[in-house]
């Protein structure tokens, strides 16, 4: 009864309601829209900085890590490839490859430019080879063979096209000179102009080649998804604990600390945005609320007369709210869907911190934030209504009363 | 509570009761001195011009707000113990209300307006609908349970809160002119089914009005001008 009553006195007022709802509903939509765009945009951070840095898990020895080793010879994992084929068994691993980086000098006619050289396997990497964006060149060119593919910056740098034929100087492991010719196959941009100006991306068996070794420096370990990252990491510690000693697993969670940085700024971010939307749904709904509330001063006088307690007239009251938002909450979440998949459905591109492509902006929709989009602004439109219906409780009865016309 | 020696006991006793108001600087004796004792039964009318302070008395008979000085009793209890929320669970078991703006709740039917009292108490849904509806027909509105109040009439609305303030069966119902609304007909016509309601339910009534044709249906009349009991006055002449 106390739940009828309180929606009937929600609908009182049409036009005052139909407010109420808009700005509760416009609430919860803003929430459900910059909450699923933060998401998304998070988690293409972290899919980004996974398949395009780290890989889910690597393996290397002690010294890798801690850059204690005497020389970088000592850092190299002998005789890897029964242990690589090992965890290319485990049932979560999607694929794994060794990895060789290196500092190398890369030379085109007048021009000499430094850049990391880093492993690209086109087989066993290929999510990560497809997910470069070639701006020049075709990705299914680079098939192994002595052949490069330059970031952005680099080949600007360069003046390097497709085609060209680079030198590539390097130190091998026993520090001797060493040089190869290899050529330019495609010129990429990764999503990240950090990683675009000073990385080119070579086969496995260039990198040994030119620096005299039949071994790898570390594991990159690609799982089916993220959401096993500790399940893979357990298989793979397994094979580990049986084979060669000193080496260590590193998840990708402990191996990027840019992805971490983004990701506690956005939630600072996020929180700071959420608060402004519900401080506005307050404010907006703070005032409608308050001038039905003093209109029914009268109502709450006989109401007491009857011999209700002033707490349970607030609490009527706040039950009203809980019903306005409810009703906005559900209006808003509607329209927070309708509006995420007509975002989702046109191909819409913007630049975002960090990334050299304009990314495709795409509207999360987990059900985790439709709950909390409704939890907050319900919150806020119980708290509008209770703040004007203790005040008006305050009143004495009979001068409550007095205002019934 | 205090047995009379004719068998009726006292239901509500004013002792030398004041109540000012202060207005800035002035100060307004809305009463003074009032001694007024009401038996189980009564079927009162509190008479005397408008600001003579007959809302202030039902008032603080009806525990909706106390006394500058003085001692008010209701139903054997000093009221002046109670605090605010023993007050309202006092109302709520023995005190109705009738107003003179019938201030029914506007969102309700009839029947659940009536209902209302009865959940402060927490009656069952299914015995507040069959009170409700009892009282309904009680006071002549069966065939109207689902209207609203802005689809009844004046006396219509007035029965309706007659049947509210009766539903919880109150020691003593307060109507505040209850007429004052209404047309002369009407008027009278409410204030005969509070007075059969007196005699049927055994109901105590203690109303207040100022129009002299309804004041000759109370079974007593009390006097009042400037917040005094006065001696009734001269039979008016008849225009
Ligand atoms: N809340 C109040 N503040 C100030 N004066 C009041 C208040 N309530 C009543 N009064 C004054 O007390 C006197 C009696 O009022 P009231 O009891 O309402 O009289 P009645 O009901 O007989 O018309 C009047 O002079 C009125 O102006
Ligand atoms: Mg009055």
């Amino acid at each position: 009864m106390r739940i009828k009553i309180a929606i009937r006195n929600t609908f009182r007022n049409k036009r005052r309601t139909a407010l109420n709802v808009f700005m509760i509903a416009s609430g919860v939509t803003s929430l459900i829209l910059f909450k699923g765009f933060s998401a998304n945009l998070i988690l293409s951070i972290r899919e980004g900085t996974i398949q395009f840095q780290y890989g889910h898990l690597q393996v290397a020895r002690d010294g890798f890590w801690k850059n204690s080793a005497e020389t970088p010879k000592e850092n190299l994992i002998p005789d890897y490839q029964g242990l690589l084929k090992r965890i290319q068994g485990i049932p979560t691993v999607k694929s794994a490859t060794g990895w060789i980086g290196f500092y190398g000098l890369l030379g085109a006619q007048d021009r000499t430019v430094g850049a990391q050289m880093l492993s690209l396997d086109p087989v066993n990497e290929s999510l990560r080879l497809s997910n470069l964006v070639m701006i020049e060149g075709k990705a299914t060119d680079y098939t192994g063979g002595q052949k490069v593919l330059l970031g952005a910056g680099v080949a600007s740098a360069l003046r390097a096209k497709v085609g060209d034929n680079l030198n590539l100087l390097g130190y091998t492991y026993d520090g001797l000179v060493n040089a190869l010719d290899i050529e330019v196959v495609g010129i990429f941009k990764s999503g990240l102009k950090e990683i675009d100006n000073v990385t080119a991306m070579i086969p496995l068996e260039v990198s040994q080649k030119l620096l005299d070794t039949t071994d790898v420096e570390k594991f990159i370990i690609y799982l089916k998804s993220t959401d096993l990252t500790e399940q893979g990491q357990r298989s793979v510690a397994d094979i580990l604990s049986a084979g060669p000693q000193g080496l260590e697993i590193k998840p990708w969670h402990e191996l990027a600390a840019f992805y971490k940085e983004v990701r506690s700024f956005y939630n600072l971010y996020d929180a700071v945005i959420q608060l402004i939307i519900l401080g506005l749904v307050l404010i907006g709904i703070l005032n409608t609320i308050g001038m039905s509330v003093f209109e029914r001063t009268g109502e709450m006088g006989t109401m007491r007369a009857m011999g209700e307690t002033q707490r349970n007239i607030v609490r009527q009251f706040v039950l009203e709210g809980a019903v306005l938002g409810v009703f906005g909450g559900v209006v808003g979440s509607i329209a927070g869907v309708v509006l995420a998949l007509v975002i989702n459905a046109i191909d819409f591109r913007a630049p975002m911190p960090g990334a050299s492509l304009p990314q495709r902006i795409q509207i999360l929709l987990p059900m985790w934030n439709f709950v909390e989009a409704m939890a907050l602004t319900l919150v806020a439109s119980m708290v509008a209504a209770a703040i004007p219906a203790v005040r008006a409780s305050k009143l004495e009865i009979v001068d409550a009363l007095r205002r019934n016309i | 509570m205090t047995q009379h020696g004719d068998g009726s006991s006292c239901l509500l006793r004013a002792e030398n009761v004041c109540k000012t108001y202060q207005l800035g600087e002035t100060t307004v004796q809305a009463l003074q001195n009032i001694d007024l004792e009401v038996r189980e039964g009564e079927f009162l009318a509190l008479a005397g011009s408008s600001g003579s302070g007959k809302t202030t008395l039902l008032n603080l008979f009806g525990c909706l707000d106390r006394p500058t000085s003085g001692r008010i009793f209701v139903a054997g209890t000093d009221v002046a113990e109670l605090d605010s929320d023993a007050l309202a669970s006092f109302r709520a078991a023995t005190i109705g209300f009738i107003f003179q703006t019938f201030n029914l709740f506007p969102v309700l039917s009839a029947r659940e307006n009536v209902e209302y009292p009865m959940l402060l108490n927490k009656t069952p849904a299914a015995e507040r609908e069959n009170r409700a509806k009892e009282a309904l027909e009680r006071v002549g509105l069966a065939r109207f349970l689902d209207h609203r109040p802005d689809q009844l009439s004046g006396g219509q609305r007035q029965r309706v809160a007659i049947a509210r303030a009766l539903v919880k069966r109150p020691k003593i119902i307060f109507a505040d002119e209850p007429t004052a609304n209404l047309d002369k007909k009407t008027a009278i016509e409410v204030l005969t089914l509070m007075r059969e309601l007196n005699t049927s339910e055994k109901v105590t009534f203690v109303f207040s009005t100022h129009d002299s044709m309804i004041l000759s249906l109370a079974s007593r009349i009390f006097h009042m001008s400037d917040g005094r009991q006065v001696p009734a006055p001269e039979a008016p002449h008849a225009h």
